[in-house]
């Protein structure tokens, strides 16, 4: 009895100093992560519009993104953006993307992912033809080529996958091609991930458009 | 004495190649060099805590209660680390993401606290944190600088050699083990004959 009331205790004090160390931790960092988290979604939504453009806020219902964006220059409605998450190979895509009113798409930014390393994780790869010999400093601002190549699409018709080279590689006649098909190349081994983001666009994005656009059009 | 220290960290006892402690993680975060020393770098952080903290505590905590008191010490500073990460390093936090918060029951951290912090001072218990957390951050560099390069022709997020196609194979799991076996055969064929000599 005497030594389960013993351990008990042990338990309960190391437990006790424990909780309170994380508690202070939390309360001391809270701030600044919600801080971090909310730059992070700003520097998303100015990605994905063009820069210079006044962009506001807005929460939705119904059929309505719960949250979402629109930009405007000089007073003319430019898009919306909002986030979608797709079925991935490993678990939810979440990306933001921004249309016009007509569903061509502005802007495409991958927010969280855990496809594989190598594979699918390349959503994100920047076409940089930066070397390790290079001298630091010399940056350029790349965006990732497989989102970039979305820019100009419409979300309205359904997205063909195109298999025989990538993206990034072609020059601009075929990429012209491509956008007149309205198809984007997949990301070699990885037509799951690719396919995720068509789908969702076809399925969710086309909707909260429209449903966004008949929303201005009441106005 | 620092120097045999370190050598037993990261040469005779090196968690990784020699113990070979903490293979999970070492699998899934080696295949970037940022992600490799990012993961080792924080499990070295975490080492050094709970060996200190264990090795206060030992003292008093119940033996039959002391792998959940370890364990408990150990979850309390990643927590705290991931709260930081969070709120300071966000993008390390993005690309590590869930394995963070595994560091917790990496068998580094309660191997060390079992083998070692508890049985030893204060002060052997912090250089025993250090040099461990060396070795584990210097074999996940090197596993991953292998990985890294033969799986996307890269080092640091960054090209290595124009031309150069990337074998796939390396960046995913079974390269892992590959990488893995190869680099501890080197280890024991160097060790093995060094003692030959010896």
């Amino acid at each position: 009895m005497g030594e389960i009331i013993k351990l008990t205790a042990a338990l309960v004090v190391i437990s006790m100093v424990i909780g309170l160390a994380v508690a202070v931790t939390n309360n001391k960092t809270k701030d600044r992560i919600k801080e971090q988290q909310l730059h992070i979604q700003q520097s998303a939504v100015e990605a994905v519009f063009p820069s210079g453009v006044a962009i506001s806020e807005h929460e939705g219902d119904g059929g309505l993104p719960y949250k979402y964006w629109s930009a405007s220059d000089n007073g003319e409605l430019i898009g919306y953006a909002f986030k979608i998450t797709g079925q991935g190979y490993a678990g939810d895509i979440l990306f933001m993307i921004s249309a016009d009113t007509a569903g061509k798409i502005l802007g495409m930014t991958v927010l969280e992912h855990n496809e594989t390393p190598g594979l699918g994780s390349r959503v994100t790869e920047v076409a940089s033809n930066k070397y390790i010999w290079y001298p630091v400093g010399s940056s350029e601002k790349v965006k990732p080529w497989f989102t970039e190549q979305f820019e100009g699409l419409s979300c309205f018709k359904p997205i063909g996958i195109d298999k025989s080279g990538e993206w990034h590689k072609f020059d601009a006649q075929r990429r012209a091609q491509l956008q007149s098909r309205n198809t984007v190349t997949a990301i070699t081994g990885s037509t799951i991930t690719t396919a995720a983001f068509t789908k969702s666009i076809e399925r969710k994005a086309a909707v909260y458009v429209a449903s966004l656009k008949e929303k201005y059009l009441e106005k | 004495m620092l120097k045999e220290e370190v050598k037993r960290g990261v040469i005779t006892e090196n968690p990784i190649l020699i113990l070979a402690l903490g293979l999970c993680p070492s699998l899934a975060v080696s295949t970037s060099v940022t992600n490799g020393l990012g993961m080792g770098l924080a499990t070295m952080f975490v080492l050094v805590c709970s060996n200190i903290i264990i090795s206060i505590i030992k003292g008093w905590v119940p033996d039959k209660v002391r792998i959940p008191c370890f364990i408990m010490v150990s979850a309390a500073f990643v927590s705290i680390l991931h709260l930081f990460i969070k709120a300071y390093m966000p993008l390390l936090d993005q690309r590590l993401g869930i394995f963070i918060p595994l560091i917790t029951v990496n068998c580094i951290i309660l191997g060390r606290a079992e083998a070692f912090a508890s049985k030893n001072s204060l002060s052997r218990s912090f250089t025993d944190g250090i040099v461990m957390g060396l070795g584990f951050t210097v074999s996940l560099l090197i596993l991953s600088a292998i990985r890294e390069f033969l799986g996307s022709n890269k080092l640091f997020d960054l090209m290595v050699i124009p031309k150069f196609q990337p074998l796939t194979a390396f960046a995913l799991a079974p390269g892992g083990f590959f990488t893995i076996a190869f680099v501890m055969g080197v280890v024991s064929f160097l060790r093995s004959r060094k003692e030959a000599r010896a």
